[in-house]
């Protein structure tokens, strides 16, 4: 991420400064557009994915959304929050010893053009295994009405 | 964004795949452009996934691709061979090993149970595989449920 804002040094990490971490609320609105440049850049041939009649013909208001399109909005609280320097220091880590560790989603239904989602984080676990301190992020994504649309967990791992 | 849209496959008849049942095979060769583009599409703009001084720098041998683009194409595995993917309820994985550009990605699936929920509708497991040409394991335990509509 921005090199700037690395500015913690390793080892030094903070378990209950992480487990007190907050993320700002991000909404985000889906466009066939992005949907389109992401199913491009993945090479998606699924014409559900890129054809509203396609989608239509299985019932849909209009084309669906790839399950891992999540990856666009869901990790945007984090991403959010490590472009602010002072979110960064109070994290303790250096953001250049992250790694991605393991994720997972759990859909409620597709995502669609034209919903308003509303992402946010919380921390839901902190431990540490040998040098490497693991954080667990759980993120919900709402429509706007509080539709539950999918939950997902992200495991990072920093390297100490 | 295509010239001609490719015609729907014919899929699976979800409701009836039984265990046992695979997944046609998805393979992709990796560039530095397909990170590139991933990259933009995405948001995520790690350098270590484009720039090989910044890579090396963080201590990687080079350039590595995004564990959530494999993980993007293990979904495109499954949602390939349902096409239906408003059908998907879960996708999980854990990122087990480096893949960089030049190298080939392949995915296998298998359909490894079929349960019911609590509305008596079908759910399938399926589990499957992501690996490199040199048989590295790119990502472990991935797995996705299904629920035919």
């Amino acid at each position: 991420m921005g090199s700037e804002t690395a500015t913690n040094t390793a080892s030094t990490v903070d378990l209950e400064a992480l487990s007190t971490l907050e993320f700002p609320i991000v909404e985000y609105e889906v466009s066939r557009e992005k949907i389109g440049e992401y199913v491009a850049a993945i090479g998606d041939r699924n014409p559900v994915h890129s054809d509203v009649a396609a989608a239509q013909r299985l019932g849909y208001r209009d084309l669906v959304a790839p399950p891992t399109f999540a990856a666009v909005f869901a990790t945007r609280p984090f991403r959010v929050a490590l472009a602010d320097p002072d979110w960064v220091s109070r994290a303790t880590f250096d953001p250049k010893r992250i790694l991605h560790g393991g994720q997972s989603y759990s859909f409620h239904r597709p995502v669609f053009p034209g919903d308003r989602l509303i992402v946010q984080s919380i921390v839901e676990d902190v431990y540490t295994k040998k040098n490497l301190v693991f954080l667990v992020v759980a993120t919900r994504v709402d429509a706007d009405g509080a539709e539950r649309v999918l939950d997902a967990t992200t495991t990072l791992i920093i390297r100490l | 964004m295509n010239a001609s849209i490719p015609k729907i496959p014919a899929p699976p008849a979800l409701e009836k795949c039984a265990v046992g049942d695979r997944l046609p095979t998805l393979e992709r060769r990796i560039e530095l452009a397909t990170l590139v583009r991933y990259a933009g599409a995405s948001g995520d703009f790690n350098a270590i996934h484009f720039d090989e001084a910044f890579a090396r720098a963080a201590g990687l041998e080079g350039v590595i691709g995004h564990g959530m683009l494999a993980m993007g194409l293990m979904s495109e595995a499954v949602t390939d061979w349902a096409v239906d993917s408003g059908a998907v309820g879960e996708l999980s994985v854990r990122f087990a090993g480096q893949y960089r550009p030049g190298d080939v990605l392949t995915i296998d699936g298998e359909v490894t149970g079929r349960t019911t929920d609590e509305d008596g509708g079908v759910v399938l497991h399926v589990s499957l595989t992501c690996t490199n040409q040199d048989g590295t394991e790119v990502l472990r335990d991935a797995k996705a449920t299904l629920r035919p509509r």
